[in-house]
């Protein structure tokens, strides 16, 4: 069972690094998802 | 070697430093992992196919807690989700396909994209994300199976002050972000907004709610925050890109 939960987060978890890197980058153009992806990232800090 | 820009050596030691201040952070994660009811095999497997720091100390955590299999993975993924936001402002600058954009991905976690985005250089940009990402993946993974079978024998493992290095080494390298005016009330809106919820959210959510308040700022106030220029989409303007060397 905690196999299980830990293969499906593991890859839950890498999936969603995954979906960042395959967005289309004219998303990215626009200047309120530039701006707010610019301030998260200014915070980005592992807890 | 002598091809080699000084940036690029500025990124590879920035790489460097920040990987072993993380990568001995790992010791803690693997004690706390063992601690939580993760055998060392769990521990160790989660480590290297999560590879996100705040995800997997929210997955433990739940399981310690008792809070089950899809509770969880939901948490570790939901403090994952930043992740997307590294990925995609990492993808244009990395400019990769195939097989090395999937191992991109893989090591695209807050240190990677911090020594990315704070190079001035596109090549030092590249270089900052690469050395990053595997130096982080080598050493944290060690450091991992270490605490791991090392367990109890460390005792508690938050006395080391390992935690405190990491955080210092990754406030070192935002510490420049934080010059332009509105990152800097931001940034101290979000410390708020975490510290006040720590007491009350389970670990990991409170850092969600603090990046939330980027979200809305960055959404709802046009024209406030100057965007980071990407370096990979203007050739020859590499130079430029945010600003924050020159900030330091």
């Amino acid at each position: 069972m905690l196999w299980i939960a830990i293969v499906v987060g593991g890859l839950a978890v890498y999936a969603i690094k995954l979906v960042g890197h395959l967005l289309p980058e004219h998303w990215l153009a626009e200047p309120r998802v530039a701006r707010t992806a610019a301030l998260v990232r200014a915070l980005g800090w592992m807890p | 070697m002598a091809l080699i820009s000084s940036a690029v050596r500025l990124a590879r030691r920035e790489a460097l430093g920040v990987s072993v201040a993380t990568g001995l952070y790992g010791v803690s994660f693997g004690a706390l992992s063992v601690a939580a009811g993760l055998s060392i095999v769990q521990t160790i497997v989660l480590s290297l196919i999560m590879f996100s720091g705040g995800s997997q100390f929210a997955f433990v955590g739940v399981v310690a807690a008792g809070g089950g299999g899809p509770a969880a993975v939901a948490t570790g993924a939901l403090v994952g989700v930043r992740n997307a936001l590294y990925g995609a402002r990492m993808a244009p600058l990395l400019g990769v396909r195939g097989p090395r954009r999937l191992l991109a991905a893989q090591l695209t976690i807050d240190e990677s994209t911090a020594v990315a985005t704070a190079q001035s250089e596109q090549r030092a940009v590249r270089e900052g994300f690469w050395w990053t990402g595997v130096g982080i993946y080598v050493l944290w993974n060690s450091f991992v199976t270490l605490g791991a079978f090392a367990g109890n024998a460390l005792g508690d493992p938050r006395t080391w002050g390992l935690d405190a290095a990491a955080a210092a080494a990754f406030l070192a390298l935002v510490w420049a972000r934080l010059a332009d005016p509105v990152a800097r009330w931001v940034g101290l809106g979000a410390a708020v907004v975490a510290l006040a919820l720590t007491p009350v959210l389970p670990a990991g959510l409170p850092v969600l709610a603090a990046a939330a308040v980027a979200v809305v700022v960055g959404w709802v106030r046009p024209g406030v925050a100057r965007p980071a220029a990407p370096a990979a989409d203007a050739p020859g303007d590499e130079d430029t890109d945010d600003g924050v060397r020159s900030a330091t």
